[in-house]
């Protein structure tokens, strides 16, 4: 009946409306995209729920999500991707690394010499190192993790322990061989560290800092390869 | 050359103001991983701009050229079109370090040069009527980081209005401070520490006068005969 088919028409589009993703930037798109934006310097992963302000109610956000993700890419190469399968925390990730250290404002590159640092001598264990393995070896560089350190500041440790899992450039794995063993804390490189930098731009910070030539890296490339190819 | 231009848009956020120097350091490498012809000029960089600007201002972001005076310079600056002081800073502060931002903000800005003595920044004046306090080291911390971002500028022990406060901001300077924020009656853009006429003091952007003064001899507001000298270059410093 006329009526009875009105309603069950209306509620029909009123549902697929609810569900409908948005494809024209409104104000809400664009308080999405700048709250992701706002947090994009400080690389913590955002969680879906801080952004629901922006939009209003969880489900506006699900109709403008695709958008908002779509935006980023295009126009910024930023790419806004689950932390894991099930996640419901989001990260940025830049679509190819820096080309060049100009891209860092000058205060931001003692974090990222260590970075390079860290990264590399874990790709030169196989991707996993023991952490107060690899604090042995900032040690010898005369990085001491504890001490203010005159480039990379106060807090080696806190960087690294902290500041770069937090921005999932490092994993931390913990791991015990037996009940009877202590158990041991692993970093391996993180999502970030995967998608912002390759095995070959760590190849070529080896062999600058340790003066060598970058060809005596090529077993740990190969190795590193192997890994990555196994995970996928 | 769209990844380029990512690039580009990306790392002018990070660095939120760029010189032109700067942005050859950060477009050759990236032109050359790319294997895209990089703009080398003043005015193929700014065409470049603007074709970046076509698909950043319906978001609400812009990148814009101003002119610094106090540096001799001039930047590019990353913004947000619809900025206020109290949006501007806020990721991740309280609200009496927001309230610190417009504050300072404001200081600055009452005064007729538009800059402060470095410790005049840090003073308890600027937290009146917070219910907490913050401090100072925090105060201090915060500085370096609105500095970093552009929004203040310190120079020989004082701390200026930024570039990016200038772009950003400038509705919200020129509405509350117009005593001293004006703009340049030639191109209706916010001026500060640049010509002055002899007669009237009203204050022109150098180029804007220079181009005026190449068909008139007078002042454009009082009339009176233009006396000021116009230094011939923007970039020697003082």
């Amino acid at each position: 009946m006329a009526s009875t088919s009105r309603a069950a028409r209306s509620q029909n589009a009123s549902l697929s409306q609810a569900t409908q993703p948005i494809r024209e930037v409104d104000d809400k798109v664009r308080a999405i995209l700048n709250y992701i934006l706002d947090h994009t310097a400080q690389k913590i992963p955002i969680k879906d729920k801080d952004l629901v302000p922006s939009a209003g109610d969880r489900n506006e956000l699900k109709k403008r999500l695709p958008l908002v993700t779509e935006l980023l890419a295009k126009r910024f190469g930023i790419l806004l991707t689950p932390l894991d399968a099930a996640s419901k925390t989001l990260i940025c990730i830049a679509e190819e690394p820096v080309a060049s250290i100009h891209e860092l404002t000058p205060a931001q590159r003692p974090q990222f010499t260590l970075l390079c640092i860290v990264l590399l001598y874990i790709f030169l264990r196989g991707n996993r190192i023991e952490d107060s393995k690899l604090y042995a070896v900032l040690e010898m560089l005369n990085i001491q993790a504890d001490e203010e350190h005159g480039y990379f500041g106060a807090n080696v440790r806190k960087q690294i322990d902290e500041t770069f899992v937090k921005q999932q450039y490092l994993k931390r794995e913990r791991s015990q061989l037996s009940a009877y063993d202590d158990a041991k804390t692993f970093f391996l490189w993180g999502p970030r560290a995967k998608a912002e930098f390759t095995y070959e731009q760590i190849v070529q910070f080896g062999s600058k800092l340790l003066n060598q030539h970058p060809k005596i890296f090529e077993p740990h490339l190969i190795m590193a390869q192997e890994g990555a190819n196994a995970e996928q | 050359m769209e990844v380029v231009k990512r690039g580009f848009v990306r790392a002018c956020k990070n660095h939120s103001y760029l010189s032109y120097e700067l942005i050859d350091n950060i477009l050759s490498p990236l032109c050359a991983n790319h294997k895209v012809s990089k703009p080398s000029s003043k005015e193929s960089v700014k065409v470049f701009v603007s074709e970046i600007n076509d698909s950043l201002n319906d978001l609400g972001q812009s990148l814009v050229f101003i002119k610094y005076p106090i540096k001799g310079e001039e930047y590019l600056v990353y913004v947000k079109t619809d900025a206020t002081p109290d949006s501007v800073s806020n990721t991740g502060l309280t609200p009496e370090e927001c309230q610190y931002f417009s504050k300072l903000l404001d200081r600055i800005a009452a005064e007729e040069d538009c800059n402060i003595p470095w410790n005049a920044a840090y003073s308890e004046l600027l937290l009146q009527g917070t219910s907490k306090t913050v401090k100072k080291s925090r105060m201090q911390e915060l500085l370096q980081k609105w500095t970093q971002m552009g929004y203040f500028m310190e120079l020989d022990e004082r701390i200026f209005l930024g570039p990016r406060s200038l772009v950003e901001l400038s509705f919200y300077l020129g509405s509350h401070h117009e005593e001293h924020i004006k703009n340049c009656m030639l191109c209706k853009c916010l001026v500060l520490w640049d010509t002055r006429c002899g007669s009237c003091n009203i204050q022109f952007h150098r180029e804007c006068i220079h181009t005026y003064l190449q068909r008139r001899d007078i002042c454009p507001s009082c009339g009176n005969l233009w006396t000021t000298p116009l230094r011939r270059s923007t970039d020697s410093s003082q």
